[in-house]
């Protein structure tokens, strides 16, 4: 199953790549006053916490289980 | 408060006086699609509440997968928000400008001068539109450039009176900017010694029998009567006819 978190904590890497990107347009192209300093902190917050809510659930699952196919 | 910039050639000097992005309803769709989204992995984590009888494979798929599933709809809406909010209408004092975002990695600014508009259409069609107040405005630019587009944006109307009434507060300033610099070049040619009638120099003067012509002009009238002009037609048709054809090119004298 370890094949499988490996998989995860890659797309983990491109999900944080891709967030970074479209955080950067929002911080950089957005203007003082505007909604999309709120969004940043709201998509921030929520994206940390489905990241450490998983990593919370991965961590107290039993990982070491073979899939005979 | 620091000065920012809403697009890159705005002048410190230069008034937004609108700044417009389309209506709420055309992101709605993002909403509806994380919606869609949302209920088979609302259904699996329900199902795997209620059995927790299931087998360990099986839980740690579905841990996996929940956070999968969630992190791609935040990116969704993370796209859908970073397309709507960052896709601009502006129109300052000067010009009009269209600031396009499409995703994250293709951003297009164009840009208008207020006195290139020569016409203003504002356009509502179909059921959502007329019901929640949104539509188009076709700005239509002399010369070659494209014209320019305000798509799903709200109160078009409105938004059209305003472009068209900013239009005409550019050309009238223009005008009279160019009034001022025709009279200060007199100034300043007064300045110099020469006046105006004077100048350019006489030789050029003499050559030009400017009277002569002053006189030729004197005799041209603007009528603005259509039963005047056709008057005056009439009787230079019959003028004509009596005289002979009236040749090609030939200006006519009312």
């Amino acid at each position: 199953m370890t094949y499988l978190l490996v998989l995860y904590f890659v797309f983990l890497l491109g999900f944080m790549a891709y967030s970074a990107a479209g955080i950067y347009h929002l911080w950089r192209f957005g203007y003082a006053g505007d909604l999309t300093r709120p969004i940043i902190i709201i998509y921030s917050f929520l994206a940390i916490s489905i990241i450490i809510v998983s990593l919370i659930a991965i961590l107290t699952r039993d990982w070491s289980i073979v899939v005979n196919f | 408060m620091a000065y920012k910039k809403l697009f890159p050639a705005q002048d410190e000097s230069e008034k937004v006086f609108l700044l417009v992005r389309k209506h709420w309803f055309t992101y709605v769709i993002f909403w509806f699609l994380g919606f869609i989204l949302a209920l088979p992995a609302i259904g699996v984590i329900a199902y795997w509440l209620y059995n927790q009888n299931i087998s360990p494979l099986a839980g740690n798929i579905i841990v996996l997968g929940e956070s999968v599933y969630c992190l791609v709809a935040l990116g969704l809406f993370l796209y859908g928000i970073v397309d709507y909010y960052l896709d601009i209408y502006i129109v300052t004092d000067r010009r009009i400008v269209d600031i396009e975002q499409n995703g994250f990695f293709h951003r297009q600014i164009s840009e208008l001068y207020l006195r290139e508009v020569q016409d203003v259409k504002a356009k509502v069609d179909g059921f959502f539109p007329t019901t929640l107040h949104y539509g188009q405005v076709i700005i239509q630019t002399a010369g070659e450039t494209e014209n320019f587009i305000f798509d799903s944006i709200p109160h078009p109307y409105s938004v059209s009176k305003k472009i068209m009434d900013l239009h005409e507060a550019s050309v009238g300033r223009n005008r009279a900017k160019s009034k001022e610099s025709t009279s200060s070049n007199t100034d300043q040619l007064e300045i110099r010694g020469y006046s105006v009638e004077e100048y350019p120099n006489n030789e050029k003067k003499q050559e030009k029998p400017e009277e002569t012509k002053i006189e030729n002009v004197k005799k041209y009238e603007i009528v603005t009567n259509e039963d005047e002009v056709k008057k005056i037609m009439d009787n230079h048709h019959e003028k004509n006819s009596e005289e002979g054809t009236l040749e090609e090119g030939k200006q006519i004298d009312i």
